[in-house]
This record gives C-alpha cells, sequence and structure tokens, in this order.
C-alpha cells in the first residue's frame, strides 16, 4: 500500500488542477460512502484522494426561479430528505437519494459519488435519470453538461476523462401534471443492494392520458438502461390493465440482467416488470393528487 | 483514527464498511458511520461519540433506559445504537415504531431481536417528551 | 408462607447488570480494544483456493521486509495425534485443530490460513503478507453435502476412516450415528398416513458483530499472557498450551468483555498464531480478524440435507419416525449431526424411531457451535413434515403437537426418559395465546413449530469472598455473554440475604478461579449459578461457624435467615443476630477471611422446550416475506432474571428468522465465498422484524436450587419451521429448503401457479 495524499480544495478549478496533475490512480470523495469501502478492503489503492465537500458549489441546494433546482454533487439524501420543495415536486428523486445504505450512510452519500462509482444497481441514478437529469462536469478543457445516463459506461467506468469530475445536476422544475417514484427490490428492508430497481416519471393531462413518460431501470445491466419501449407502451393510455401489462412486458424484454449472489436472470427479469407497474402507478397517484 | 490515535475505543469496530453501525458517530450533527469517514476531512468539525453522552456521572436519558429496560445483552452495538439513538430523538422526540426501526436499520444488533432496543427508544422518547 | 410473599427477594426481578454502565457509556473493554506498549501487529495469509496442495511456502522476502518481527507457517507448530477434547457442545480432534489454524499439507477452504506476519504496524504486516509465496496446486473442491457423498466426488482427505460404518475407499463421511427407538417398520405397518419428504438448509454464521480479537504476550521465561474474546478461557489456554507446546501453567488466559459468540468463540482461531508470533518476535501481538476473515475462516453452522418419513394414525396419533440427516462438517469432521438427531423429533412421545445421521467433511471452513447446534436443522425438517402430516390429516396443529406431546416419563429416542418438563405447556400456552386466533389478511398466513434443546451442566467452580464492609464478590470463570453475570449475582444475593447491589460478579482470568468449561450449552446459569449458589452456601455456613464462636455455642446452633446468623431456637440462647456486616467485619479476629468455594462436575440439566407461533404476509408478485408477528412460548425453568430470559427468547427467535428468510453462504464456481460482508450475508436489521412477543412458562428445574434451566438454545430451534408453516399457510406452497429467499419463493409460486395451470 502506498501512502495517499489527502487535498481538501476550495476552489474548482484547484480540484480540476489536482486530477489532472495526479501522477497514479487519482479519487474524487464525496459522501465517501462507495471510495472508503473500496480503500478500506484494498480494491483501490489511490495515490491522490481529492475530497471536493470544500467546493461550496458541489454543497450547495438551490432551487431556481423557473422551479429547476441545481444540485451540488456532494450534497447528501438525508439533506436532500429533510427539504420541504424536493421532497414536493420529485419524491421519486429523493427516494432513490435518500434509500441508499442505512441512515448513516444516507447522511454522506451524494448523487454524485453513487452515480460515479457506476454501479448498475445504483439507487439514485434510475429516478434521476427518469426526472431527466443533466451533470454539469468540470475539467481541464472547461465545462460541459450531459445527461445523467451517459455519465456510466459499464460497472465502474464513467466517461469522465482525466482530470474531469462532476461538481453538480441540473433537475428540471416539476411538469404540471407530473409525478415520479422509485421503488427497488432487496431481499431485507434496508441495507441492502438493489436486486433491481425502477425509476418512473410521467406527466398526466386533466384527463388522466399519459403525455409523456420516462422509464429507467437498474441492475438489470451493465448500466442503468432508459426502457422506451416501456415509455410508449403507456404514453397515451391512462395506465389501465392493457397498457400496465405492455409496460411490464417492455421492461422485461429490455431487462438484460446477470444471476449472481443477489438475484437470477429470472427473477430479475420478472421483478423489472412488477417494479415498473408498481412505480408507474405511484407516479400517476402523485401526478394526480399534486 | 478515533480507536488508534485517540484512544477512544467506544465506537466498536464490526465491519469497516459501513453495514453495522457499531461505529456509528455524529459529525457536525448528522449521523455517520466513523469508518466511512476519513479523519482529514474532519478538520475544524465537532464529533460526538459514545464517550461523551453522559453528562458526568448523569446518564442520558437513553443510557439509562437501556439499562432499565435491558436493551442490551452483549454490548457491543451499544455505543453505535445510542449514538444513533440520540441523533434520532433530537429530530423527532416522538417517533413512531416504524419511524425507530428503520432510523436503526444500520445498527446491527445480533443478540436481542431489537425488541428491547426500539421499546427503550420510545419509552425515553415518552418520558423526554413528559418532562419537558 | 403467605400467598402475597414472594418467594424470593432477588430471583425474578429485573434488576440493572453489573456490567451494565460500563458498556452504555463505551468503557467497557472488548476483544480490540486491548493493547499493550511495545505491542507489534499480526496478520494472516489466507488460501484463496477452495482446495489445493500446498507444495511449498516461501517467506524469506517477507522476513526481509524492515518492520516485519516474525513470520510462521504450518512448520512452526508440531503435528498432533489423533485425540479427541471437548469444544462448546461438540468434540475437536487436535489433529485437526493443528491444521485448521494453519493449513498443512493442503489448503481445505477459501480463507484457510497458510501463514502468519507480526510487523511494527498493520500496514507492514499486511505488505509482508505480499511478499509470500505460496506454490499451490489446485484440486478439485466440494461444497454441497450431497455432493460430497456421491461417489467420484473429491476427497479431502484419503486417509480419513469413517466411525461407524464400512467404508470402500476413501469417503468424506466422517461418521455415521444412528438412533433407534422400537421399531419403526412396525410403525409404518400401523399407520393410516405415511409422508416422507425431503428438505435442505444452508450454511449460516453466528454473526456477532464482534470480529475475533487477541493480545498474547509471551515473555523471555517462556510465561504467556493472553487477552481476547472467547467464550472460554480455560478452552484458549488448554488448546493453545497444545498447539504451541507449552505447559497450560504458563498460560495465563484473561477473557475481554465479548461482543457476541452463540457458539462460534468456543474455539481458537487467532490464539495459538498471537502465541507463537509473539514467541518469534520477543513482543506483544495483536491480531484482530477483518469481518471479511470472520466470514471466510471462523466456523458457520452446516449446512444440511435430509429425508423424513413419518407415520400417523387418522385420531393423530404418531406411530413412527424415520429420518436420514446429512450435515457437512467443514474441512474437518465435526457437524453436530448428533445432537440434530438427539433434537429431531424429542418434543414427541413417539414409540417408534429411527435416526440416522452423517457427518461429512467439504470444502469450507470447519464448522463452529452455534445457537442449540444441529437442532435448528433437524428441526426445520421435523416440524415441516409434522405440519404436512396436520394437514393431511384435517388436524389443527398445535392439537396435533399436544396429542403427541412428550411428557414426564417419557422415553425419547435419544435414550433418557424425561423428568419434570414443560413442553405440554408450552403448546397449551401458545394454544391460549391471543395470537393463535387473531384475524389474517390477503396473502397472510400463520404457522407454528416446536423446539428442544438438552442444555448441559460440566465443570464449574466459583469463589464467593466475604469482604470487611458486609459486601461480597462472586467470582467465576464463564464469560458473560447474555447477562450471567447478573443472574449469577442475584443468586448469591439470595442466599447471603444481602442487597444485590452489595454483591461484585466478576468473571476472573484462568489463574484466578478454578476451572470451569466454557460458556456454551446454556450451562451457565444453571452450573455456574448451582456453585455459586454452593459457594455462597460455603460461606454462609462459615458465618454461622463465627457467629456460633462469637456467641461460644455449637455452630449447629446457628442459622441464617434474611441476611443474619440467628440462634437456631431458644435452646441454644438468648442473642442479637449477627448481620453479614457485622460478622465480616469481626472476621480477622474470629478465624480469618470467610471465602465460600465450590467446584464440581454438574450433572442434572433440564431440557428445554418451546413453541412458537409465526404470521407472515408474502408479496405474490416479488415472493418477499415479511414477518407480521412473532410469539415464543418457551419453559425457562425458573427466570432469574425475566428480562435477560426475554432477551435471550427474543434474540434466538431473531436469528431463526434470519436463517429462515435470508442468510446463507454463496459459493462461487471456484469455491470462493461470495458474500462474506454484513452487506451480502444478510441479518435480520431492525425494520425486518416485529416485536417478538417472549412468554415464559415456567416447570422448574427439580435438580437446581431455583429451578433453573437454560434458556438460551431452545429459542432457535422452531423459528425456521414457524415461517416455513406460516408461507404455507398463506400460499399453499411448501418452501422446502433455506433460505426463503425473494427468488427461491418466487420461484416456488410461479412452479406452484403454472402446475395449477395445467391441471
Amino acid at each position: 500500500m502506498q501512502s495517499v495524499q489527502f487535498e481538501a480544495p476550495k476552489t474548482v478549478d484547484e480540484a480540476v488542477a489536482l486530477l489532472a496533475g495526479a501522477k497514479g490512480n487519482a479519487r474524487v470523495l464525496a459522501g465517501g460512502t462507495d471510495l472508503l469501502v473500496q480503500l478500506r478492503a484494498h480494491m483501490i489503492d489511490p495515490s491522490l484522494i481529492v475530497d471536493i465537500k470544500k467546493i461550496d458549489e458541489t454543497r450547495s441546494f438551490k432551487k431556481n426561479r423557473d422551479g429547476s433546482y441545481t444540485i451540488g454533487a456532494a450534497y447528501a439524501g438525508a439533506e436532500a430528505t429533510e427539504r420541504d420543495d424536493i421532497t414536493k415536486d420529485w419524491p421519486g428523486v429523493v427516494e432513490g437519494w435518500d434509500l441508499i445504505g442505512s441512515t448513516q450512510i444516507q447522511g454522506r452519500a451524494s448523487l454524485g459519488g453513487n452515480l460515479c462509482n457506476a454501479s448498475p444497481a445504483a439507487d439514485s441514478v434510475p429516478a434521476m435519470v427518469a426526472a431527466g437529469m443533466t451533470a454539469n462536469i468540470a475539467g481541464p478543457k472547461g465545462r460541459r453538461t450531459i445527461p445523467v445516463e451517459d455519465i456510466a459506461v459499464g460497472p465502474g467506468k464513467t466517461s469522465l476523462a482525466k482530470g474531469e469530475f462532476v461538481v453538480s445536476f441540473n433537475l428540471p422544475a416539476r411538469p404540471k401534471g407530473g409525478g415520479d417514484a422509485y421503488l427497488r427490490l432487496i431481499p431485507r428492508t434496508e441495507m441492502d443492494i438493489a436486486v433491481v430497481g425502477c425509476g418512473v416519471a410521467l406527466v398526466l393531462d386533466a384527463n388522466g392520458t399519459v403525455t409523456s413518460a420516462k422509464v429507467s431501470l437498474g441492475a438489470v445491466a451493465p448500466t442503468v438502461l432508459v426502457v422506451k419501449d416501456a415509455a410508449k407502451a403507456i404514453i397515451g393510455t391512462k395506465l389501465d390493465d392493457a397498457a400496465m401489462a405492455k409496460l411490464d412486458a417492455a421492461c422485461q424484454a429490455a431487462a438484460k440482467p446477470i444471476s449472481d449472489k443477489r438475484g437470477t436472470v429470472e427473477y430479475r427479469t420478472k421483478i423489472a416488470g412488477v417494479l415498473a407497474r408498481r412505480a408507474a402507478k405511484i407516479a400517476a397517484d402523485r401526478a394526480r393528487s399534486q | 483514527m478515533l480507536r488508534d490515535e485517540l484512544n477512544l475505543t467506544g465506537s466498536k469496530e464490526g465491519c469497516a464498511s459501513g453495514d453495522c453501525g457499531a461505529c456509528s458517530v455524529t459529525v457536525d450533527g448528522r449521523l455517520v458511520c466513523s469508518c466511512l469517514v476519513l479523519g482529514a476531512e474532519c478538520e475544524g468539525k465537532s464529533i460526538e461519540t459514545i464517550e461523551g453522552m453522559a453528562d458526568g456521572e448523569k446518564l442520558h436519558p437513553l443510557q439509562q433506559t437501556f439499562l432499565e429496560e435491558a436493551a442490551l445483552q452483549c454490548g457491543i452495538c451499544t455505543p453505535g445504537v445510542l449514538v444513533a439513538a440520540k441523533s434520532l430523538l433530537e429530530r423527532n422526540n416522538n417517533p413512531t415504531e416504524t419511524e425507530v426501526r428503520y432510523w436503526l436499520a444500520g445498527n446491527l444488533c445480533r443478540c436481542t431481536g431489537y425488541d428491547k432496543i426500539i421499546r427503550a427508544v420510545m419509552k425515553t422518547a415518552a418520558e423526554m417528551r413528559g418532562g419537558a | 408462607m403467605a400467598a402475597d410473599k414472594p418467594l424470593y427477594k432477588w430471583v425474578g426481578t429485573r434488576t440493572i447488570r453489573p456490567d451494565g454502565h460500563d458498556k452504555v457509556t463505551g468503557r467497557a473493554k472488548f476483544g480490540s480494544d486491548f493493547s499493550l506498549s511495545g505491542m507489534i501487529h499480526g496478520r494472516v495469509l489466507r488460501s484463496p483456493h477452495a482446495h489445493a496442495k500446498i507444495k511449498s511456502i516461501n517467506t524469506s522476502a517477507a522476513e526481509k521486509l524492515p518492520g516485519v518481527r516474525a513470520v510462521i507457517t504450518s512448520k512452526d507448530f508440531a503435528d498432533q495425534p489423533s485425540e479427541l477434547a471437548a469444544a462448546g457442545e461438540a468434540m475437536v480432534n487436535y489433529k485437526d485443530m493443528v491444521r485448521n489454524v494453519m493449513a498443512r499439507e493442503k489448503a481445505l477452504y477459501d480463507g484457510h490460513a497458510v501463514a502468519a506476519v507480526a510487523a511494527t504496524t498493520v500496514e507492514i504486516a499486511e505488505a509482508a503478507l505480499e511478499l509470500i509465496k505460496v506454490d499451490y496446486e489446485v484440486l478439485p473442491h466440494v461444497i454441497d453435502v450431497d455432493d460430497a457423498m456421491q461417489p467420484g466426488s473429491p476427497i479431502l482427505d484419503d486417509t480419513m476412516v469413517p466411525v461407524g460404518m464400512d467404508a470402500k475407499g476413501p469417503t468424506n463421511i466422517a461418521k455415521r450415528v444412528e438412533f433407534t427407538l422400537g421399531d419403526a417398520a412396525k410403525g409404518f405397518a400401523a399407520a393410516d398416513v405415511v409422508i416422507e419428504r425431503s428438505y435442505k438448509t444452508a450454511a449460516v454464521h453466528q454473526g456477532y458483530i464482534e470480529p475475533h480479537a487477541v493480545v498474547s504476550s509471551v515473555s523471555e521465561d517462556g510465561q504467556a499472557q493472553i487477552w481476547c474474546c472467547t467464550q472460554g478461557q480455560f478452552m484458549v489456554r488448554t488448546f493453545t498450551a497444545k498447539l504451541c507446546g507449552m505447559p497450560v501453567s504458563s498460560i495465563r488466559v484473561t477473557p475481554s468483555e465479548i461482543g457476541g459468540g452463540f457458539g462460534g468463540k468456543t474455539v481458537v482461531y487467532l490464539e495459538p498464531l498471537a502465541t507463537m508470533l509473539s514467541k518469534k518476535a520477543g513482543k506483544p501481538v495483536k491480531m484482530t480478524m477483518s469481518r471479511e476473515e470472520v466470514f471466510r475462516a471462523s466456523g458457520p453452522t452446516s449446512a444440511g440435507s435430509m429425508t423424513y418419513k413419518i407415520g400417523a394414525k387418522k385420531d393423530g396419533t404418531i406411530t413412527a419416525v424415520e429420518a436420514e440427516i446429512k450435515l457437512l462438517a467443514g474441512a474437518f469432521p465435526g457437524s453436530p449431526v448428533q445432537p440434530a438427531c438427539m433434537c429431531a423429533v424429542a418434543p414427541y412421545d413417539i414409540k417408534n424411531v429411527h435416526l440416522v445421521g452423517y457427518d461429512v467433511v467439504v470444502n469450507r471452513p470447519k464448522v463452529a457451535a452455534y445457537r442449540a447446534p444441529g437442532a435448528p436443522i433437524s428441526a426445520f425438517g421435523a416440524e415441516s413434515i409434522i405440519d404436512e402430516l396436520a394437514k393431511e390429516l384435517g388436524m389443527d396443529p398445535l392439537e396435533l403437537r399436544l396429542k403427541n406431546a412428550a411428557k414426564t416419563g417419557t422415553k425419547a429416542a435419544y435414550g433418557p426418559t424425561f423428568r419434570n418438563i414443560g413442553y405440554v405447556e408450552t403448546v397449551k400456552g401458545a394454544m391460549a395465546h391471543p395470537h393463535y386466533k387473531a384475524p389474517l389478511g390477503p396473502n397472510q398466513g400463520r404457522g407454528v413449530a416446536s423446539g428442544f434443546w438438552f442444555n448441559i451442566g460440566g465443570e464449574s467452580s466459583a469463589t464467593v469472598n466475604i469482604n470487611e464492609d458486609g459486601t461480597a464478590v462472586v467470582i467465576s470463570g464463564n464469560p458473560d455473554i447474555g447477562g450471567s453475570r447478573a443472574s449469577l449475582a442475584m443468586m448469591a444475593a439470595e442466599e447471603l440475604g444481602i442487597d444485590y447491589n452489595k454483591v461484585r460478579p466478576i468473571v476472573a482470568d484462568t489463574a484466578s478461579v478454578g476451572y470451569n468449561f466454557l460458556t456454551g450449552g446454556s450451562r451457565v446459569t444453571f452450573a455456574t449459578g448451582l456453585a455459586v449458589v454452593e459457594a455462597a452456601r460455603d460461606a454462609v455456613r462459615q458465618l454461622c461457624e463465627r457467629a456460633a464462636k462469637i456467641w461460644e455455642v455449637d455452630a449447629e446452633g446457628v442459622i441464617w435467615d434474611d441476611g443474619h446468623a440467628k440462634p437456631a431456637s431458644t435452646n441454644v440462647g438468648e442473642f442479637e443476630p449477627l448481620s453479614l456486616a457485622q460478622l465480616a467485619a469481626q472476621a480477622a479476629k474470629t478465624g480469618g477471611p470467610i471465602c465460600g468455594h465450590n467446584a464440581q462436575n454438574v450433572q442434572g440439566a433440564g431440557p428445554g422446550f418451546a413453541t412458537h407461533i409465526c404470521d407472515v404476509e408474502v408479496d405474490p408478485e416479488t415472493g418477499h416475506v415479511t414477518v407480521l408477528r412473532y410469539t415464543a412460548v418457551q419453559d425457562v425453568g425458573r427466570a432469574i432474571h425475566p428480562s435477560y430470559v426475554e432477551g435471550q427468547i427474543q434474540g434466538g427467535a431473531a436469528q431463526g428468522i434470519g436463517w429462515a428468510l435470508n442468510e446463507e453462504y454463496i459459493y462461487n464456481a471456484k469455491g470462493r465465498l461470495d458474500n462474506p460482508g454484513f452487506l451480502d450475508y444478510r441479518i435480520p436489521v431492525a425494520s425486518d422484524l416485529p416485536m417478538i412477543d417472549a412468554v415464559m412458562v415456567e416447570v422448574p428445574n427439580d435438580r437446581h436450587p431455583y429451578g433453573v434451566r437454560g434458556v438460551g438454545e431452545v429459542p432457535i430451534v422452531p423459528p425456521m419451521a414457524a415461517v416455513a408453516n406460516a408461507i404455507e399457510n398463506a400460499t399453499g406452497v411448501r418452501m422446502d429448503a433455506l433460505p426463503m429467499s425473494p427468488p427461491k419463493v418466487l420461484a416456488a409460486l410461479d412452479a406452484a401457479r403454472m402446475k395449477q395451470a395445467a391441471e
């Protein structure tokens, strides 16, 4: 084990310079709930750890005038749960974010960390994807903004270049008639990694017909999936049984899971359909009650 | 860091991966697993451990109720459970059984089946509300 | 005696435990909380292979690393001949033990220790492990108990000769046991209904939150001091002495507070290694297992595979039971197959029983005791098939159990004739409980199951010292895993007639108290409790003698009543009673210190029975099972400290629910453990469980002065079948394998739906 250099820069530019200039393997520390586990288990052996929590932008949370949100990459789920605005506008996003691990983990785990750890089972990601969130990335070549679903490219792998890190996220304003939900299946009631996760965001018109929808699945492929056929299955419907059956089938068809210690291919495939139906129903109920 | 350098061995290490909660402490009032916090991150922050829970010889009401209600057996999880429960009661002085169970889901206890722990936390909350 | 006067002043009350304050303030010292100046740190190199021949180990590079003080391998430990020793409720063989703490010819499981290093820091020790070169020849491995018994299976030990059976050629079967009562064939011939089923259970870990930890310090004159978390300091002393080739008198073991054991800390892992490293390095050596090491290298309990056959008359009389029970032992012989067979159908009065058990080695860590070792496994099969029988006969499952219940005078298949037992009372208690008649909603079901554990006594010694100020110290030698210090102090206070808070119980090191068999078998409050009671009575006898001396009367003329020496009658004379404090203050003048002592090999453990009721809700689309309500009725003999008895019942039930629903050792294709952490080895968390209603029925054990029965183990016996029976009641689907995790339950539900659709 080599000795680790620890830095806690106060600005984005300093952080980028440290990450870009690192000789060995550099790691960004946000909530630390994945990084420190990997460090202690000797799964990683970084030469540099850059704690981004001293950078104001990563720790800020702002509801903008147009109803959208700008959320720092190191903002913790427990902090979001304690806010009235986002829990009312995007309960599904907060659910996914604040389901990560225990109370102790929720006080630290961040959206940026959960996303960039690039686990296909990350709880916060399906709801972020369904909600249409984008990530603001800083790097040696400046800033860029990309959809959340374009960050992870495989288990543990991201599209970020050397020196880049996610500074913050953009969450759109909740559309009129909008509702979202995140559900996951775990063997226990808490503390587990999702066997399957599903985020649904949709918009209902005054008649209760779905006018737009985005459905996202976790833990059924190397990355979190956007299931376009699932959205198609419910758009234009009032989520009647036939639409729900189509939604279920589309999610089962899209799921390409593996069998491992947490679940089998057969099980994950079936559950993807079950959770999509249940999440769509919750999202619609929320849309109606807004 | 807490255990090896400051010799505060009240926070226990059960897993070193954030899965057992035995090392629970609060950092600036926020409940965390100390195994998943680097010492360097805590510069200038206020850390509360089990060692600071009692006020001199006077036990915190949670500590006293845990003794009276036999809410501990081997005692290895107890410091973490107490720190977590105190953090809950500071946020919510009237939690439901379900709220207590979910708040403490990250504090593994293998001895008690949780029954007496949950009862002790709820009883303390009721007493603290009554006394306020 | 007046009806309103309680029988006892302290026994049966809910006192504050003596070790409580230190545990709620973080002051209590557990295994890894201990340090010595000049201490160095030991780490263990473990096999990544499930089964491999060790061709060579080269430690020279590790030894040269700056900061490394000692490196050991199996060469540092003399080989041991085949010799059995008691550990917990099982026997261990020194020949195997020396191989388990450090692999010799072969690495036999993923995580098997192959070398250890002591260095000035943990980081250097870990770096040194990476420099050790082990040349392995990887061999085919076997993980499953049924696979290991198949012809052509990889063989762990070519030289193993099975006990109790003939074998042609090499085998993984270490032992066959058999219990016969009556004539099973005749019993089945007399039956109206015969059912035969097979069941499997997964290996599960005790899951104590405190990892194994030790500090060992061997001085230049060869004297060793060991501080560790263990269920038996005398066991650590005996085994470490044997493996390290030291006289027992040269080792002093002090037990720390113990952060859970449940049977898993009844053997040695690190202690001989730390002692050998300290001997070589000349420094105290501290070793602590990581959580991953705890799962990979310390003993879980067995997985089991079994077939039961049961026959009964239409009126519910069970006429015969036959079973074949196969338990895996891990890498070395010694599964709890014998107790599994003994307990299988012990709650019932069945005239014809034939039980056969097999002890089978596989490439997994050697199993260790886990709470009523073996009994929960065999009970899962027995209590499931009895539930099927009740359904077949159209009988209430508790009525069926009551009809066949073992009573005082029943001859058990494993040999003894029961004295006073309380099984019937537990069944009646369950039937009378409001839970049993409460309404159920959709997708919900209710299951019941019973359980038995024989409990043990064993070698016990204790000292009760009367202090000059009228207080007392109770010295015993059993690590307190569940509140035993409180119960020992309460019994001593009762005998001495002084305030409980004036009695200080301590757990002594091996040099400060007589020998005690380890904490296990639900023996401490019963057996060590008996020694404490006798030691207190010895002190009382001495106190009476001192009073007699002061009064100048015969000692027989003095009685002890309510903490005072009193004249037995007016014939003796008119004297003011002398309190314990008054007598203690004068001890020097009346003959010196007053020290009560007792040592004996305690017999007469009273068996324990329990009957549990469980309600579940099954999600028909996901297979997720939620335990909604749980009631555990148990004969506890007499509860010395009711809160801690309830705690044992609740904790045991919770562990059983974990075993039922989600806990299992998952091995990958290479035979490596895939879930060595609390993330994927899923013990119940607070939000998984309901309150657990512990109902104590008291049928005192007539062979203990306070009627004590062991209470710690039987509560883990019924839950798995209770949960399975509840799932069947909710869904109509019988789960015959553990764990009943969501994927397995959904697969069973889907299979049943397909079968139904096909019909």
